[in-house]
């Protein structure tokens, strides 16, 4: 495969955000925002292409892999970031930097593409910091509040890991071989007795768990997401991360899975990372009353299930470390999260005076069913539950979990998701069986005249992505896996 | 063919969902045409397994996603999910809140407990099992009483949280053991080693469905509270997933756990019996009264299920199938009064043989089915239970004779308080059963009579299945 054709959705994607700058200078919100997500659109058409067509391919003296897994990822990033700027276009195009909103999200797609095609370090380092920088502008241009706070906490602390990454990738490279390339410097770290590669390890996964948002690393996240528009949460909350874990995947073998002993040690120190993420993301969502906190808490303990699969992955034998659970939860989380960071984008549209609070979505099912019927696949999807893309992604990483004989980590998910419910189910709850507060109607019909016009491009992603998690829920069980795995894999 | 007994509620819940949504009558006629052709489906499937075990799916072997069983366990309950689908459906015809939806929820129970019944390898079981819990939810959180939201809540977090260990177990078998088709189980038991942890995990999701006593907190909450046709399902064909799935699931995969774990269940049955008997004896409120009842009835299937021999195991069936058509019977007809009366209260009812004598009457036959009578449904399968813990534990089924008098005493106590008595004259001009409200009625006293005097029709269905399950499950024949 020429490189041309191994970078071509990259190439087009970035093609389409140069077009939407060029628009954006001249006002021209509408032509910008289309550009971005017609060329994410054919971008994700490409590497879907790709995924089914091409095995695992290392391109150009770079090592760019494609195919199979690493496409399948960018086609999924790709085509999440053209949704959610569909859904986000209503409200993007009424406001000054909607066109920078466009071609940020473009660029971070484009960046997540990217880091999880990397097998070289310094292209693993420049992609990691490109998706760092693109989610911190977005942050700034995309908050709905005055405030710069949380850009610039995410900004700093996103500075300080990358020191931290650039030094273990450094050790790597000086102690190991003196390549760039994953494969050679993984071969040297497993004849090596290696403390240094320890120390590596340890920087590798506090930079990863900050990326993912992990608990103890995660206090940015909540305030990022926070304050950014739910229909940009939408994108950069979910779909980058599943980029990020494929790269964990790419990166871990070249210390933890290869090297003697650290398989035990990396395996603990994942397990620790998901088993606190987990505790604290529920508990604290647990506590949350505003609906899109309480899916940023969520999003920690949504990680943390992730994670277990990447922790069994260090005790896996070789041949079964495929990457697919890590893989496909994550997926699953990410259209899942998407639809319902969507749908507070839409909910906000239909009732102005929302404050946000999961409360305030009392009889939402009444007025927009299909918007609340596409919100409750999703926080059911969230929830684990089957039927749902979600019960595959847990399902898949707790079968790893307790092939490794860690029955331990799965009751830690299991709980979780138990008293996840508790909180996802209190928006279904709120939507369909909670009466909304009336105030008194100063005339008949005042209650409907304070509902806004719906924001249908808002409704419509959310209610694309629910179809997504819910074709990928049942889909399976006729069809079985095989088409998955295949598409999925990153070995 | 088995594919189908699950699509027809399911596409059926579609169509009433999209085509029901302008006129009630037609959500209405649309949901008992899809119920009644669904048992049409349930018969002509039984009709052609010939009662040999049948296995239909997608594929083969370890990726056989899609794998259905019938045999003559899923049998006579798939048959009562599809009798007491109709029944459902006839006692929501007074729903006027979004009648679509309500019987569009029912009908995807209806297809959800079908795939229980009727799934043929672990992870299809489980995802049924789950699938059972969401339109669940939304019927009792939506069209239940006064403290629906509460109680569809608890309901959803303790049925979850029983399936979470549930899904432990499963995944232990599925990684370690030899087969995840259901009907390779029976073949290949689990390693000795982790029979017990996996048996365990399973069984309490399994009794946190029946539910028995220390389980069963969320049952009166949900059964109460649920509307009618929910409380029918819940107790008539969700409880009996439970007892379905000990005898599908765990104890063929972990046979020796099982024979460790029986005199377990032999307790937690007679402690069922009891409770439910006693409790039920001290309310006073005619719907929390049969929800007590349950698990008293209940108690009879898990103690033949801690029993286990093939007698015992086909009064499991039995007592299972009779369950559901008795509490369906009540729970219909203490829906009924309560659309006349709107109470549940029998301090408040009394003299109803006069003032709605066919009511009563119908009443009367319920309760008398309920306590266990000669001749309808509920004494053979209690008597042979009984028996067979004779023969087992001794003077132990002393224990379950005080539940039996205590049912006798809750079941005549409450026929004598609504339909004795001084006449209750707040209620004095209620009407009679209607017509249709006689549809969902004889029907369901039929089936009581008819299994009373013929017990065969179950047993006959269940024991080819049941001799090999109990073969496998230790020979204590």
């Amino acid at each position: 495969m020429s490189v041309w054709l191994a970078l071509f959705p990259l190439l087009l994607a970035s093609a389409g955000v140069l077009v939407a700058l060029g628009f954006d200078g001249y006002d021209q919100r509408v032509a910008a925002i289309a550009s971005v997500v017609v060329s994410l659109l054919a971008a994700a058409g490409v590497s879907g292409w790709m995924a089914v067509r091409f095995d695992l391919t290392l391109v150009g003296s770079a090592n760019i892999a494609v195919g199979v897994g690493y496409s399948a990822v960018s086609a999924v990033v790709f085509l999440i970031a053209a949704i959610t700027l569909v859904g986000g276009s209503m409200r993007n195009v009424e406001i000054p930097a909607g066109g920078q909103i466009a071609a940020l999200t473009g660029l971070l797609a484009v960046a997540a593409s990217l880091l999880i095609s990397s097998r070289d370090v310094l292209i693993i380092i420049i992609a990691l910091e490109a998706v760092g920088v693109t989610s911190y502008a977005l942050v700034s241009v995309g908050r709905q509040r005055r405030t710069d706070e949380a850009a610039m906490k995410y900004f700093i602390q996103g500075a300080a890991t990358t020191g931290l990454v650039l030094y273990a990738l450094s050790i790597l490279y000086g102690l190991f071989g003196g390549s760039l390339l994953l494969g050679d410097i993984s071969a040297s770290v497993g004849a090596s007795s290696g403390r240094p590669a320890l120390l590596a390890l340890a920087l590798l996964i506090v930079t990863y768990a900050f990326k993912l948002g992990a608990f103890p690393f995660h206090s940015w996240a909540l305030d990022a997401y926070e304050t950014t528009t739910p229909s940009t949460t939408s994108f950069l909350a979910t779909a980058p991360k599943i980029a990020i874990l494929g790269s964990l995947m790419v990166v871990m073998p070249l210390v933890g899975f290869s090297a003697k002993g650290f398989a035990t040690t990396g395996f603990m120190l994942f397990a620790l990372l998901a088993t606190a993420s987990i505790i604290f993301g529920n508990f604290g969502a647990l506590r949350q009353l505003a609906f899109t906190r309480m899916l940023a808490y969520s999003g920690i303990a949504q990680v943390g299930y992730v994670l277990i699969g990447v922790a069994a992955a260090f005790l896996l034998a070789p041949a079964s470390r495929t990457g697919l659970a890590v893989i496909v939860a994550g997926v699953t989380y990410a259209l899942a999260a998407s639809a319902a960071f969507m749908g507070a984008q839409a909910v906000r549209a239909v009732l102005p005076a929302w404050d946000g609070g999961v409360s305030g979505l009392a009889g939402l099912a009444r007025k927009r069913p299909a918007l609340s019927a596409a919100m409750t696949v999703s926080l059911l999807s969230l929830t684990g539950i089957p039927l749902t893309a979600g019960f595959w992604g847990k399902f898949g990483v707790f079968v790893d979990a307790v092939s490794v004989g860690s029955v331990w980590l799965v009751v830690i998910g299991l709980i979780g998701s138990v008293v996840s419910f508790g909180y996802y189910g209190g928006v279904i709850k709120s939507m369909y069986l909670d009466e909304p507060v009336h105030l008194p109607a100063l005339s008949v019909g005042a209650d409907r005249a304070a509902d806004g016009a719906p924001d249908l491009g808002a409704e419509a992603a959310a209610i694309v992505l629910a179809v997504l998690v819910l074709a990928l829920g049942i889909l399976p069980l006729v069809y079985g896996f095989s088409f998955l795995n295949s598409v999925f894999v990153i070995a | 063919m088995l594919t189908a007994v699950i699509l027809t509620p399911l596409v059926g819940s579609v169509i009433v969902a999209l085509l029901g949504r302008n006129s009630v009558t037609v959500a209405r006629a649309i949901a008992l045409l899809v119920s009644l052709v669904s048992l049409g489906v349930v018969v002509a499937a039984i009709v052609a397994s010939g009662g040999a075990g049948v296995h239909q799916g997608i594929g083969a072997g370890a990726t056989q996603w899609w794998a259905l069983d019938l045999d003559g366990i899923a049998a006579p309950l798939l048959l009562l999910t599809g009798f007491l689908g109709i029944i459902a459906v006839l006692a929501g015809s007074n729903e006027n809140r979004s009648p679509a939806a309500f019987f569009a929820l029912l009908l995807a129970v209806q297809a959800a407990v079908c795939g229980v019944f009727l799934a043929g390898n672990l992870v299809l079981f489980y995802v049924f099992w789950e699938a059972v819990l969401i339109p669940m939810y939304f019927l009792i959180g939506i069209w239940g009483a006064e403290n629906r939201r509460h109680a569809a809540m608890k309901f959803f977090i303790y049925t979850f949280a029983g399936s979470a260990l549930m899904l432990v177990g499963l995944l232990i078998a599925i990684v370690q053991g030899n087969t995840f088709l259901v009907s390779g189980l029976l073949t290949t038991p689990l390693p000795a080693a982790l029979q017990g942890l996996v048996f365990w995990l399973l069984a309490i999701g399994f009794l946190m469905k029946i539910p028995v006593v220390g389980l069963h907190s969320w049952q009166p909450d949900a059964y109460t509270q649920a509307p009618t046709s929910g409380s029918i399902m819940l107790s008539g064909v969700l409880a009996k997933m439970g007892a379905y799935g000990l005898l599908r699931i765990a104890m063929p995969l972990a046979p020796q756990a099982y024979q460790a774990a029986r005199p377990a269940l032999i307790a937690l049955g007679i402690i069922g019996i009891i409770y439910g008997a006693v409790v039920a004896f001290a309310q006073s409120d005619l719907k929390r009264l049969v929800a007590f009842s349950s698990i008293a009835h209940m108690g009879f299937v898990v103690l033949a299920i801690g029993i286990g021999t093939p007698l015992a195991l086909g009064a499991a069936m039995l007592v299972m199938v009779s369950h559901g058509l008795v509490a369906g019977m009540l729970f219909l007809l203490v829906g009924q009064l309560h659309d006349r009366t709107a109470t549940y209260d029998m301090s408040r009812l009394g003299g109803l043989g006069k003032t709605l004598p066919a009511w009563a009457s119908a009443f009367t036959f319920a309760a008398l089915a309920s306590l266990g009578l000669p001749g309808l449904s509920g004494f053979p399968g209690e008597l042979a239970t009984v028996l067979e813990s004779w023969n087992s534990v001794g003077w132990w089924t002393a224990l379950a004779a005080i539940g039996v008098v205590f049912a006798a005493a809750y079941n005549l106590l409450a026929v004598r308080r609504v339909n004795h008595g001084p006449v209750a004259e707040e209620f004095a001009g209620s009407a009679d059963l209607r017509l249709a409200e006689w549809f969902a009625v004889v029907p369901l006293a039929v089936g009581i009579l008819a299994l009373g005097v013929w017990p065969q029709l179950v047993v006959g269905i269940a024991e080819p299945a049941i001799r090999v399950l109990s073969m496998v499950t230790g020979g204590i024949l």
